[in-house]
């Protein structure tokens, strides 16, 4: 025994996986709750393609609001609450010791679906700030930001508590990912609804938060936990550690200036800037490429990883077909001349969203709550379910919508020409809607068992008979 | 084996705790600090300071036009007066109507005389 054991002996997985289960629970059962309403929103505001009369006389459900909404409510509803999950718990397994102060993010949580909540009913009343990804006013950006640092604190003590001193790669991405968000969104609440600056100032902040939150904030937090989990599924180690310090160096470096259309109504050097950043972008996508292909080729299968390690594979085909995309627009002009302001740039919003992001956070859940609650999912077929429904529904949504905005572009921004494969993609968001449902009824499931094991337990626990040593005391 | 965490260790999470909360609220006031040192000048000021300039200065014109003495035409003998005095002059003036007539008639009339022609200045070429 080291001296180093004597003073912080190493936890058992199964006490750090305990240490961590109501941070989880209360983080997960909201996010797939609103991973379901934010679905259904979405499929409404499809249907409106369909047939625009659609619920047309409720104004709560016009289609700028429940747009809107539906983003939102996946957004923040869902991809941050779960990735905040899973940093937790791939916090606490890398440190080797219990999670910290784990009562905070409970609260946390509910601060954070309370300020989700009053958001989203904020925007469905028509109160919306008017700025893309920031549409919640202040009391539910507000309460979200406090959440959010709620539940950064005890995970970067959990950090420091590490036995291993030396940092693993999900560690850089993470506690990046961490300190990216309250500083990209506090500038922006600040800079667009709390002091507003002037015109086309508004502009540019809008488009440099939406790319940090979607893209680099998205990507930071998807490749530090496949970088997590891929060695542990594979039993490989990761391909390789300097590869991965490359990727997260030019992934914040030139990741952050992306995102601005080369005709956007700005001085000329911004989106030449941005364009550069784009065209640059290929090299942490190509770092990303070798590092799957290198880590994952030829791994075998086993029954442990079959279930969670295709969701990994996935997602991390669609971040390097989304950062193509971007490199592909910036680096050919009368692409992006055609595809800019269309709805190509949705396509790519929804590939980061379900394609990526999505898959990875839901290939880490389904590894991590049977370990954290101490037992399976009540429905495991759903698993597999969910994963085929996920990976149709985002190829049925991505590529009807590049489509749509190709079509929109080339022909003068005229909708109809978009229309049929913007009818089409509602197929995709169906059965995305679908799989949603199985895997926020696998959990839920899994909840109410976890929750009525408890009552049982404290019932018996009190109408239990005393025993003799109790009587005598 | 304790599980109680020990001092060196319960240090370095605090640290790493209160780091990560130094950087969150430094990051959020060099933003705040960027958004006050920086001042933009809200749209329309300049056209707004040149109206408000303009303004002022026909105001100040005027009230001097108003209120003091001036010749308008010397050679003419044309004078300007204080509004006040102007008003109590006219006012005494036309008590009698005929006189007051006849005097603004021949005021008008030397007012428009042309003026006795002057010999030209030699050139300083010439």
């Amino acid at each position: 025994m080291t001296a180093n054991e004597t003073i912080h002996p190493t936890a058992t997985a199964t006490e750090i996986d305990a240490s961590c289960k109501l941070p989880l629970l209360a983080l997960l059962v909201g996010a797939s709750v609103w991973l379901v309403i934010g679905s259904v929103m979405a499929m409404i505001a499809a249907i409106k393609f369909h047939a625009p009369d659609f619920l047309g006389a409720c104004p709560l459900l016009t289609y700028g609001r429940v747009a809107a909404a539906a983003n939102d409510a996946l957004v923040y509803g869902f991809c941050l609450p779960a990735s905040l999950a899973v940093i937790i718990w791939v916090f606490a397994r890398l440190s080797q010791t219990v999670y910290a102060l784990p009562l905070v993010p409970v609260v946390a949580a509910h601060i954070w679906h309370l300020g989700v909540f009053v958001g989203i009913v904020s925007i469905l009343l028509g109160n919306s700030t008017g700025f893309a990804w920031l549409e919640f006013p202040r009391g539910g950006s507000i309460l979200i930001l406090v959440a959010f640092v709620l539940i950064a604190i005890p995970t970067a003590a959990t950090f420091g508590f590490r036995r291993d001193r030396t940092l693993y790669p999900s560690h850089w991405f993470l506690l990046a990912a961490l300190l990216w968000f309250p500083w990209s969104y506090a500038s922006a609440n600040i800079f667009l609804v709390a002091m507003p600056v002037r015109g086309v100032a508004q502009g540019v902040i809008d488009i440099w938060f939406g790319n940090n939150l979607l893209f680099v904030w998205f990507s930071l937090v998807g490749l530090g936990v496949a970088f997590y989990f891929l060695p542990k599924l594979t039993g490989r180690p990761l391909y390789s550690y300097f590869y991965a310090q490359y990727v997260f160096w030019t992934l914040v470096l030139f990741g952050t200036w992306c995102g601005i259309p080369a005709g956007s109504p700005f001085p000329a050097w911004i989106p030449a800037l941005s364009n550069l950043a784009g065209w640059l972008l290929i090299v942490p996508v190509l770092g990303v490429l070798v590092m799957t292909v290198k880590t994952l080729g030829g791994a075998p299968v086993t029954t442990s990883s079959a279930e969670t390690l295709p969701y990994f594979k996935v997602g991390l085909v669609a971040f390097i077909v989304s950062g193509i995309a971007l490199h592909l627009v910036a680096h050919n002009e009368q692409l992006a001349r055609i595809t800019e302001f269309t709805w190509f740039g949705q396509a790519q919003v929804q590939l980061q969203i379900f394609g990526f992001l999505g898959m990875i956070l839901f290939g880490a859940l389904y590894y991590i709550l049977p370990r954290a609650l101490g037992f399976d999912f009540l429905f495991p077929k759903f698993t597999r379910a969910h994963f085929w429904f996920n990976l149709l529904g985002s190829v049925g949504l991505v590529i009807p919508l590049a489509i749509a905005g190709y079509a929109q572009g080339s022909h003068a921004y005229n909708l109809d020409a978009a229309l049929p494969a913007l009818r089409f993609s509602s197929m995709g968001l169906l059965l995305i809607l679908v799989g949603n449902l199985f895997f926020a009824v696998n959990l839920l499931a899994m909840f109410l068992s976890w929750k009525i094991t408890l009552v049982k337990s404290i019932f018996s626990a009190v109408t239990s008979p005393l025993t003799a040593v109790e009587v005598k005391s | 084996m304790s599980n109680v965490l020990q001092p060196p260790f319960v240090n370095r999470a605090s640290g790493a705790a209160l780091s990560f909360l130094t950087v969150t609220v430094l990051l959020v006031f060099i933003t705040l600090g960027a958004r006050f040192l920086v001042e933009t000048p809200a749209i329309d000021t300049d056209r707004a300071t040149a109206r408000s300039k303009g303004l002022s200065e026909i105001r100040a014109s005027e009230e001097t036009a108003l209120h003091t003495a001036a010749w308008i035409d010397q050679d003419h003998g044309v004078v300007r007066l204080p509004v006040d005095l102007a008003i109590q002059l006219t006012a005494q003036k036309w008590q009698n109507p005929e006189q007051a007539r006849a005097e603004l008639i021949s005021r008008g009339v030397k007012a428009a005389a042309p003026l006795p022609k002057t010999a030209p200045k030699p050139s300083a070429f010439e």
